[in-house]
């Protein structure tokens, strides 16, 4: 082999494995996420180290979402997912199981460190367990934690950027909330309030608020008459002032509510709908904190 | 007790915010090795030890560090709030087990309620102990144990 020629193939063999090198350094690992708070929870742990990627479209409603084959598709390139798992993003087992990924994609369930709590109101004792983690600030921190740490232990070398970046995140969610507590810290001693639906429970209880009545028996079922009659009844005697409805899903029951009982009606973020951004979770977490403050205030 | 069913809405409160400020108590640990002490977790914001509205409108308790565990042999460090004002509501003890440095998740955190809301800090930390005492061991119920419900209802 001539000189030349060999000095020319170890520059070809350098350059091959330098591309190789580079593909495979670039090869990003792709998450998966169900909900919005998770696609901003994750986007904020991860930075650019992984590609994040939402299996349904975002302006969807996930209740009874029934999956569609870009779904199936998306699930099945993925590396690993981040659900709820116990509310809300039920349709993400039929697509798993539909991609064929049920027994080998990792599955990491958001708040399966975080301490349940039931649904708000009265309801004959019953106690039914509430999957709303994800409208929460401490409960968003924990879940936060959890995800890092998942995620940690599937890509070891960034084990530690994520767990600093969740650390940060945690932070700022902490101040978030303390912004919120320092603002109300003169109200809020005798406030009563009724929600739409079930969804701020966590919220309500981290804020040291009481959920006085919940409207709905379920997430996007309206009550029977005898059940609105009774909960306006419920609102009544426990001299509720305020009722908090759900900003994606409006209905005229909110006004009857406000009709028949008086009650100043307000509108929280679900923060499940529109576009996924790393931001959103803190932008309509601050949108809700100021509608709460301005109950407080105004009452 | 089980976190869900057993606690009323005080002592639920308090757990609930009890657990998110065992994992920032476990990071500060392993971050600054020390055990920041309950006034420390106040300026940082983090509940229950926070002095916020949820604070007062969960009965004020005193929050306290009453035993740190050795930077070198390990042990127990304990987080005690008493004295709460509202009806009912319990004593909290937050518990780290058998602590060593750079081993945080290998290491569990118990909360414990006492119905005394003025319990006093325990001499051991034994859960035998702890039981001879007064104390009960909170069993929360996590997100982890709700799928495993779903998990045994799925046809």
């Amino acid at each position: 082999m001539s000189r030349k020629f060999a000095t020319l193939l170890s520059l070809l063999v350098c350059a091959f494995f330098g591309l190789a090198g580079q593909a495979f350094a670039q090869k990003k690992l792709r998450v998966g996420v169900t909900l919005h708070p998770y696609y901003s929870f994750v986007a904020n742990i991860v930075g650019d180290r992984m590609e994040i990627v939402p299996v349904i479209p975002g302006e969807v409603n996930p209740h009874g979402y029934e999956p569609g084959p870009d779904d199936i598709k998306r699930a099945s390139t993925l590396d690993a997912l981040v659900v709820n798992g116990i509310g809300h993003d039920e349709f993400i087992f039929k697509i798993v199981e539909a991609a064929g990924r049920k027994d080998n994609l990792p599955m990491i369930y958001a708040n399966a460190s975080v301490a349940l709590i039931p649904i708000g109101g009265e309801r004959n004792g019953e106690k039914i367990v509430n999957p709303h983690t994800f409208v929460s600030t401490n409960g968003a921190i924990q879940q936060v934690y959890e995800i890092a740490r998942r995620l940690g232990e599937i890509d070891p070398p960034n084990a530690t950027f994520y767990r600093n970046n969740g650390r940060d995140y945690g932070t700022r969610i902490r101040r978030l909330r303390a912004d919120f507590m320092q603002r109300i810290a003169s109200h809020g001693k005798d406030f009563r309030a009724a929600t739409m639906h079930a969804g701020y429970d966590y919220l309500f209880q981290e804020f040291g608020l009481r959920v006085a009545a919940v409207i709905e028996p379920r997430h996007g079922v309206s009550p029977t008459a005898r059940q609105l009659a009774q909960t306006l009844e419920d609102i009544r005697a426990a001299k509720v002032q305020v009722l908090f409805a759900e900003q994606y899903f409006g209905g005229n029951l909110a006004e009857t509510v406000r009709r028949e009982t008086g009650v100043r009606v307000y509108t929280l973020s679900h923060i499940t709908d529109g576009p996924f951004t790393a931001d959103k979770f803190e932008r309509e977490m601050r949108e809700n904190i100021d509608t709460l403050a301005r109950a407080l205030e105004e009452q | 007790m089980n976190s869900l069913t057993s606690l009323n809405e005080d002592d639920q409160a308090i757990h609930s915010a009890l657990v998110v400020a065992g994992e920032e108590i476990g990071y500060l640990n392993q971050d600054f090795g020390d055990w920041p002490k309950a006034q420390e977790l106040d300026e940082l914001l983090i509940a229950p030890f926070y002095k916020d509205q949820f604070w007062s409108q969960h009965g004020e308790l005193n929050w306290d560090l009453i035993r740190a565990a050795d930077y070198n042999h390990g042990g127990d460090t304990g987080y005690l709030g008493n004295g709460g004002k509202q009806t009912g509501q319990s004593a909290f003890l937050l518990l780290f087990r058998h602590r060593h440095v750079g081993a945080t998740y290998a290491n569990q955190i118990d909360v414990w309620i006492h119905r005394d809301p003025a319990a006093s800090r325990p001499t051991e930390t034994k859960a035998e102990s702890l039981v001879a005492a007064g104390w009960r061991q909170v069993v929360m119920y996590s997100g982890a144990d709700e799928l495993e419900r779903l998990k045994g209802k799925a046809p």
